[in-house]
């Protein structure tokens, strides 16, 4: 062995020959399959990958060779010569080539070139190794984004279903929970309680409005001032809001009447809070039904400030517990969206502000909403003074299922502000927040579309 | 020493036996009392074991005591005495009297180390004086454990602050008939032309309580010295206002102006003890349950040290003792000086009620007999003398129930409390023998 | 006669109401209080107290905002003027962790899953309402309604 073998000799030796050398432009076909091939090939530029054709794949690729690779290894060497695969340029390319068959050599020259096809075929047959591991797990990890997705998938049409049933059931509560309301109302306007009618309208319209803080310093001007009352009955009477003044005549008159301003006065409560539950659960199931995509009513002349409007009506047994203000520009002008995918961002945004800061105990929770307009865009700012969202996790807050509610508590969680995401890029608007402690904001844009 | 009866034999007998077990607690110390009690029943009163007590001629078997007599020590006027002050211990915790009066008093002691250590000290004294030493311990303890941590590392001055409260504790206790049991002991000795009323015990033994508190104080101060700047103690709750609260406020001030007014209105001190029990019982202030807590071997100990000082009494073994030791012949300062010593070393490292248990009914004996001390107060002088040295234990965790809680805290070792225990006790007793000198001077030991 | 009460702590305004009335045969012989959070609960506790009334019983949900009623049953035992206040944890949603720090720290005496029973939640008043009477020595002949036999004639056996 004269010289020492390496890849820059046989570079040098055998493929350095400009007359030898072509070039490929992208998706030029180097090799047929099966064509009978007795050329060895080196890339020297570009890329090329080998096909073969046939089972249920089209173009299935089998082999790959960049720069500094050899093409034509197996046919140039094999029996008949023929190349199994199409070998295509994917990029262009320029090969270089080295043209005179196997059988063409003496054995003198075989000898002296040994050193140089044993390079060669190793060099090919670790290459082809490489590129079947490579495949191998692509193939792998392709399965696995196949099933996930899956899965999800079939939450999504789960979730949709389940939705789909409770809504069935929700609307014929809601709707008999309305023809009983209008029903029992008639019957106690015109029945034998109708004096004490006023007191189950108070239950109906308004519910129970006093916290149990209220009740018991309420409790204790009953006790002072209706002595005969058993503790039971200041106890609930209490609870109803009504002053001990506004009842005390009627109470000394018919001291029974304590008793039953309290029933009416509570079945009037239960109808208001089946009302409150069946919206809630209405809610749910919208929210459920996002999940699961389909319902995208688009139309061209939503209020951007009637979904606020709405998102504040759902979610107010949480405003009521924060100091909430509400800045409106009533001069926005309709747009094209989807109402009901923006009330399922207010509600979001909203639910998370202040579920964060009743979490954290911030004192006097303030919440402001606000939305704006410009020529070309709608804005709405949702800001609360809670603890604000930790520099480490506010790249993360809008994946889904990345939560900070301790115990999963309320629904839709970990999919909130995720869900947000989705619907505003599908607005084509954008997000932004801006946030430390005792000042977060979201900023959101949306188109003006008209 | 010829010619002891068969009794007096049984007495020394059983005298010995309790000094040993008091000593050696191999069962618990109010069982001792118990035992002594019982043998006493059963070898040496009138209604004892036939063949114990119907055996030789009168004159060998000696004067037998009175069955009744001895079941009375567990209904003597002192245990009513004590009793009444369990009562008002129990009610002023159950009714956070003691929690709230220590928040008020210690409020004007502001926040520096050395001002707070010295309210801390005087609450604890003035709490001890009518509640168990332990008790009122184991209340200040539990407001200052949570404090300790605002000392710095290495800083003394958590040492000067646990050893305080136990040392105010003991000192306090000193301080009335009913601050710790031997002063109770020592009433029953305190009789006839003796007699002391709460109200003089008080005037007697509060300044010897101040100034012992303020020496403790200093010298704690001196020995573990506070790095700390500022302390603050917070005390939990507010007064109570309800019915049965404004009854225990009530009755506790009545009670104490009762018990040192007794000269306006004629009822000694074990009838006023009766007021809190009678009170507190009939207005449910002190339920069944709550008699439970009471510290029925604190009684019980109690008793059987009277029990065995009527025996050494009524055998006449007291006076024979004394008669054949020619204690008369001593000198009476040398007398006083180590008998003191000795109640100081005994109550180191055993009960002070055994040890006032164990001594005073000697005492009591030697001081009737010995006409050289007279000139020095006499018995009213020495038996006070020994009881207040019988306060001075507390040298060593065992000393003391509250030294050991103190200890228990893990904030000291015993060289910690060794080292200004034993300088208090001897400056105690130093001091003990300059009361007792004033006191002569103004003739407190004058019989009336 | 003693005033005993019986707290019920619950963020929800519809369960509160729900307990309140399962519990109103009692309220003869016991007070009710309602709280909607656990320091409302402290605040009532303090209040009760210092009118030297008894806190016997508290029943508290386990998930409320700000802190959770086992937060509040720890501070109650570890609060010398509350530890003979028996505890009932009433949650449809605890932790295993939360379980065991109730029981642990907080030395439960009861743990009752919602939905409860009527008669379950009756015989649990009656029980820990003897105990609690029990504990503190107050005569139980003016609470009969309340007592629940079983539990007074086992701690009778023991006393003298």
């Amino acid at each position: 062995m004269q010289e020492q073998v390496n890849f820059e000799w046989i570079k040098e030796q055998f493929f350095s020959n400009e007359e030898k050398k072509l070039a490929l432009a992208k998706g030029e076909i180097l090799l047929e399959s099966n064509q009978v091939n007795n050329r060895l090939f080196l890339v020297t530029k570009g890329k090329l990958q080998g096909f073969i054709k046939g089972m249920e794949l089209e173009n299935y690729p089998v082999l790959e060779a960049s720069k500094n690779k050899f093409i034509g290894v197996y046919s140039y060497f094999a029996e008949g010569n023929r190349s199994y695969s199409r070998v295509m340029a994917v990029e262009d390319s320029e090969v270089y080539y080295y043209d005179k068959p196997l059988y063409d050599h003496t054995n003198e020259e075989m000898v002296s070139l040994a050193p140089f096809l044993i390079s060669v075929v190793t060099n090919e047959l670790v290459a082809r190794q490489h590129f079947a591991k490579k495949m191998a797990m692509e193939k792998r990890m392709d399965v696995q984004r196949l099933l996930k997705a899956e899965k999800m998938a079939t939450l999504g049409q789960m979730a949709a279903g389940l939705a789909h049933e409770l809504n069935n059931s929700i609307g014929v509560l809601d709707g008999s929970l309305d023809r009983l309301r209008v029903f029992i109302s008639q019957c106690i306007a015109d029945g034998h309680f109708k004096d004490l009618a006023s007191f189950f309208e108070l239950g109906r319209d308004k519910g129970q409005q006093v916290s149990s803080e209220d009740a018991r310093t309420r409790r204790k001007r009953y006790e002072s001032l209706m002595k005969g009352l058993s503790s039971s009955q200041t106890r609930r009477l209490s609870k109803t809001g009504i002053e001990p003044l506004e009842i005390q005549q009627l109470i000394r008159k018919h001291p029974s009447a304590a008793d039953r301003i309290y029933d009416l006065w509570e079945v009037g409560c239960t109808l208001y809070d089946m009302q409150v539950a069946a919206t809630h659960a209405t809610h749910v199931v919208k929210s459920v039904k996002q999940l699961g995509v389909t319902e995208h009513e688009w139309a061209n002349d939503v209020e951007v400030n009637d979904t606020i409007e709405q998102a504040l009506v759902i979610v107010k047994n949480l405003t009521k517990r924060v100091d909430t203000s509400i800045r409106l520009d009533e001069n926005i002008p309709k747009t094209e969206a989807c109402h009901g995918q923006l009330v399922q961002v207010w509600i979001n945004l909203i639910k998370n502000a202040i579920e964060s800061m009743i979490q954290h105990g911030t004192e006097n929770p303030r919440l402001i909403v606000a939305s704006t307009y410009s020529d070309t865009e709608i804005i709405i700012q949702v800001t609360d003074n809670g603890p604000g969202i930790p520099k480490n996790i506010i790249d993360r807050i809008f994946e889904p299922s990345f939560t900070t509610k301790v115990g999963g508590l309320s629904f839709g969680l970990g999919l909130g502000l995720s869900i947000v995401q989705r619907i505003i890029t599908e607005h084509d608007g954008e997000i932004e927040v801006n946030s430390e402690a005792g000042n977060t904001q979201f900023i959101l844009k949306l188109p003006l579309i008209n | 020493m010829d010619g002891l009866t068969i009794v007096e034999q049984r007495v020394i007998a059983i005298f010995f036996m309790a000094a040993l077990f008091w000593i050696l607690e191999p069962i618990p110390i109010y069982a001792t009392s118990l035992l002594i009690i019982f043998l006493e029943l059963i070898a040496i009163s009138t209604k004892g074991l036939n063949f114990l007590v119907e055996s030789g001629s009168p004159e060998k078997l000696g004067s037998l005591i009175p069955y009744k007599d001895i079941l009375h020590t567990f209904a003597s006027p002192i245990i009513i005495l004590f009793l009444g002050g369990f009562f008002l211990a129990m009610a002023a915790t159950k009714y956070r009297l003691d929690q709230n009066l220590a928040k008020v008093l210690l409020k004007p002691f502001g926040e520096n180390p050395k001002w707070v250590m010295l309210g801390l000290m005087i609450i604890t004294a003035v709490f001890s004086m009518f509640m168990s030493n332990t008790a009122t311990t184991a209340m200040m303890l539990s407001i200052l454990v949570p404090v300790m941590a605002v000392f710095l590392p290495g800083d003394k001055g958590r040492m000067a602050f646990t050893l305080a409260i136990p040392f105010a504790a003991n000192i306090g206790g000193i301080g009335t008939p009913i601050g710790t049991p031997p002063n109770a002991v020592a009433l029953k000795y305190l009789t006839g032309e003796n007699y002391i009323s709460f109200g003089e015990w008080m005037v007697m033994a509060l300044p010897f309580v101040v100034v012992l508190l303020l020496i403790a104080w200093l010298l704690l101060l001196a020995i573990y010295p506070i790095k700390t700047e500022k302390i603050k103690l917070t005390i939990q709750g507010s007064w109570l206002k309800n019915r049965k609260a404004y009854i225990v406020y009530i009755t506790f001030a009545l009670t104490i102006l009762m018990w040192l007014t007794d000269f306006v209105h004629g009822m000694n001190s074990y009838i006023v003890a009766m007021i809190p029990v009678a009170v507190f019982s009939a207005f449910d202030i002190i339920n069944k349950n709550d008699l439970k807590n009471i510290s029925w071997d604190v009684l019980w100990l109690v008793s059987g040290g009277i029990a065995l000082g009527l025996a050494l009494e009524a055998s006449g073994l007291a006076e024979r003792l004394v008669q054949t030791i020619p204690f008369g012949t001593f000198s009476p300062l040398l007398i006083i000086s180590s008998i003191t010593i000795v109640a100081m070393v005994m109550a180191n490292f055993m009960s002070n009620t055994a040890t006032a248990n164990l001594l005073l009914p000697l005492v009591a004996a030697l001081g009737i007999s010995l006409s050289s001390l007279d000139a020095f107060g006499g018995n009213k002088m020495i038996i006070i003398a020994v009881t207040i040295s019988c306060s001075m234990g507390m040298a060593l965790p065992i000393s003391t129930p509250p030294n050991a809680l103190a200890f228990a805290t893990g904030a000291i070792e015993s060289k910690n409390m060794a080292k200004p225990g034993v300088i208090i006790a001897l400056i105690g007793i130093l001091l003990n023998y300059l009361l007792m000198y004033l006191l002569g001077i103004v003739g407190f030991f004058n019989v009336q | 006669m003693d005033k005993l009460y019986v707290l019920c702590v619950d963020d929800q305004r519809e369960v509160l109401n729900a307990l309140t009335q399962d519990l109103e045969p009692f309220e003869t012989s016991l007070m009710i209080e309602e709280c909607e959070s656990v320091n409302e609960a402290w605040e009532v506790m303090e209040s009760i107290d210092a009118n030297g009334d008894h806190v016997a019983i508290l029943i508290t949900d386990q998930v409320m905002p700000a802190n959770t009623g086992v937060d509040l049953l720890k501070r109650a035992k570890s609060d010398p003027r509350f530890q003979d206040t028996r505890t009932v944890l009433l949650t449809g949603l605890a932790t295993h962790q939360d379980t065991i720090d109730a029981i642990n720290t907080a030395h439960l005496d009861n743990y009752v899953e919602k939905p409860w029973s009527k008669e379950g939640i009756h015989q649990i008043i009656k029980v820990l309402t003897t105990k609690y009477l029990l504990s503190k020595g107050i005569d139980y002949n003016e609470y009969t309604e309340v007592l629940d036999q079983q539990t007074l004639f086992e701690t009778l056996r023991k006393t003298t």
